[in-house]
C-alpha cells in the first residue's frame, strides 16, 4: 500500500487566489534580511577566528618569554639520595 | 533593466524552446548581479510551482508559505545554479520537492497527493485508448493507491506537469535513461492495475 494519501479534489484554486499569494516585494525583503543575517554570521565567524589566532599568538609568546625550568634528571636524583652504604657496595 | 527580458508566463504550453532556455539562463545570470531581475522568473513560474506544491500539500496557506520559501531559497542560492540545458523551472521544482519533503519530515504527517478532478479527467481522456474509455477517475485513483511514492512522483512530473525526461532526471537527480525507465515502469504498472478490472 502506498505511503501517500491520494485524494480527489473537486474544488479548484482560482488564479485570482493564487495571485493574491504573490508578493515579490515581501520576497525581496526576506532575501535582504537573509543576506544581512548571512553577512553578520560571516563577520562573527571571522572575528572569532581572529580572536582564536590572537589568543594563540599571545600564549605562545608568553611561553617563549618565561621558559619552563628544566626538571632534574632521574640520575641526579638517585645520586643525591644515595647513602654511604650505596657507595661501599 | 527588467524590461529587457520579456518572458511569457507559462501556464498551458509547458515545453519551451532551446532559445527561450538560453534567454532564461541569461536572466538568471543577470539576477545574480541584480536580484530585482529575478522577478521575471518569479512571475513566470509562481503559478506552476504553487500548483505543484498544492497537489502535495492540499492546504492553500501552507502551499503559499512553501512557494515563497522555494523562491527565497532559489534567490539566495542563485550562484550555485548550474545550467544543464533544461529550463530554470526544473531547478525550482527540485527545490520545491525538497521543501515539501522537509515539511513532511518536520510535521510527521502522511504525504498527500491531491488531484484536481477536472484536470485528471482531461488527462485520462488524452492518454487512454478507445477500449479503456470506460475507466472512471475514482477507479483509477483507487488503483493508484497501490503504487509507491517514486512511481507516483514520476507519473505526476510526466503527466501532470508535462515534463520532459531530461527535466524529470534533473528534478529527481537521476540520469535520463533512469527517468525514462522509471516512467515506463510506472505507466506499465498503472496500465496493468487498471486493466484488471475488465478481466
Amino acid at each position: 500500500m502506498s505511503r501517500i494519501d491520494i485524494r480527489l479534489r473537486h474544488r479548484q484554486v482560482t488564479q485570482g487566489r493564487i495571485e493574491s499569494h504573490k508578493n515579490y516585494n515581501y520576497l525581496m525583503e526576506m532575501h535582504e534580511e537573509q543576506s544581512r543575517r548571512k553577512t553578520r554570521g560571516i563577520m562573527v565567524m571571522v572575528f572569532m577566528a581572529i580572536m582564536v589566532l590572537a589568543v594563540t599568538i599571545v600564549v605562545v609568546r608568553s611561553c617563549e618569554k618565561h621558559p619552563v625550568p628544566q626538571t632534574e634528571s632521574p640520575a641526579d636524583t638517585v645520586q643525591q639520595n644515595s647513602t654511604p652504604y650505596d657507595i661501599a657496595y | 533593466m527588467r524590461s529587457e527580458f520579456n518572458l511569457k508566463v507559462i501556464e498551458t504550453d509547458r515545453h519551451i524552446s532551446p532559445e527561450e532556455i538560453a534567454v532564461e539562463y541569461e536572466v538568471v545570470r543577470q539576477a545574480i548581479k541584480d536580484p530585482a531581475i529575478f522577478q521575471v522568473l518569479y512571475d513566470r513560474y509562481f503559478t506552476r510551482i504553487f500548483h505543484f506544491i498544492f497537489r502535495r500539500i492540499d492546504d492553500e496557506q501552507i502551499t503559499a508559505d512553501l512557494t515563497s520559501q522555494t523562491f527565497l531559497k532559489a534567490l539566495g542560492n542563485l550562484r550555485k545554479y548550474t545550467f544543464r540545458g533544461v529550463p530554470f523551472s526544473a531547478w525550482l521544482y527540485r527545490i520545491a520537492a525538497n521543501e515539501v519533503n522537509r515539511y513532511y519530515r518536520n510535521t510527521r504527517q502522511k504525504m498527500v497527493f491531491s488531484i484536481d478532478e477536472a484536470e485528471f479527467e482531461l488527462l485520462l481522456n488524452q492518454h487512454t485508448t478507445e477500449e479503456a474509455e470506460e475507466l472512471d477517475v475514482e477507479y483509477v485513483i483507487n488503483q493508484m493507491r497501490t503504487m509507491n511514492e517514486t512511481e507516483i512522483q514520476v507519473l505526476e512530473l510526466r503527466f501532470f506537469e508535462n515534463k520532459s525526461f531530461a527535466e524529470i532526471a534533473y528534478i529527481l537527480d537521476i540520469n535520463e535513461a533512469n527517468a525514462k525507465m522509471r516512467t515506463y515502469r510506472a505507466v506499465e504498472k498503472l496500465r496493468k492495475l487498471t486493466g484488471r478490472r475488465e478481466s
